[in-house]
């Protein structure tokens, strides 16, 4: 049993925007499904989540963090056995439904392909 | 005495005249909206009040001009490259020539209470991060002059 696999029991899938069409790009569309992750836990050892703010808007959000291995999943409609494929600015939507910009994307090692794991930072507007 | 519609009438007005361009996919806002409500969208647009100039001018003659400023923006590039930083200058271009089209094309209606200008003729251009990817901003400072209903 691999590092991450008992604890991976959140299914949790992602959106992306499309690709730029006639000078355009539109809202963002199912992209990953049935991924595994470590549930989102706040991105900090302290009690609370991290509470930041955009420094132009000065929009408030908060900061979590969740993982994932290379593990059989299902990107646009075709299984596959990878690291998720995630990038920064994609969205994960977890079971209840509450979608996460995803901010940072940490791969270890360096692939989507071999064994690996990521870590991401997501952000959630409050 | 006339009675002044308010500014975010104005706005509304702003926001439903460029809305019906049909260009920026992303929406028009008559705010600014959470990075997470652009969605990677583009290109995007924001309708912010800046302030109103009120003159006092004679006994019906008071205009309130609100001045607005209209933020366009558009993707700079994406990872699959079907945007690029140059296609994204041509975006940005395009979308000037229509924002000063639409404030011409309104700004003489005779009998109408919402008269479109410039507050300052000259636009400015920068960059923004929205949800980690960077958008291109033209910024245009649009006046709507009220004279009031009667």
């Amino acid at each position: 049993m691999s590092t991450f696999n008992g604890l991976g029991t959140a299914t949790y899938s992602t959106k992306r925007p499309p690709a730029y069409a006639s000078n355009k790009r539109g809202d963002p569309v199912e992209f990953l499904t049935g991924v595994s992750f470590v549930s989102v836990m706040p991105a900090d050892i302290s009690k609370e989540p991290i509470k930041t703010s955009d420094p132009i808007q000065g929009q408030a959000n908060v900061i979590w963090e969740a993982y994932a291995e290379k593990q059989s999943h299902v990107e646009s409609s075709v299984t596959v056995d990878q690291v998720p494929d995630i990038r920064k600015g994609d969205f994960v939507i977890d079971e209840e439904a509450t979608e996460y910009h995803v901010r940072r994307v940490e791969i270890w090692p360096l692939t989507t392909a071999t064994a690996g794991f990521l870590r991401l930072i997501l952000e959630e507007p409050i | 005495m006339t009675t002044l519609l308010s500014r975010k009438t104005a706005r509304d007005a702003l926001v439903a005249l460029f809305t019906a361009q049909d260009l920026w996919e992303g929406g028009v806002f008559g705010y600014v909206p959470k990075d997470s409500a652009v969605k990677g969208k583009s290109p995007v647009m924001f309708i912010t009040s800046f302030g109103t100039d009120q003159t006092m001018a004679g006994r019906n003659l008071n205009p309130a001009t609100y001045t607005f400023t209209v933020w366009s923006m558009v993707l700079s590039s994406t990872p699959d490259e079907s945007q690029t930083e140059s296609l994204a200058e041509d975006d940005l271009d395009n979308l000037d020539r229509v924002v000063r089209q639409v404030v011409r094309d309104n700004s003489g209606a005779l009998g109408s209470n919402l008269i479109l200008g410039f507050s300052d003729g000259r636009s400015r251009t920068f960059f923004l991060p929205i949800g980690g990817e960077k958008y291109i901003v033209e910024q245009f400072q649009i006046t709507v002059k009220d004279y009031g209903s009667a």
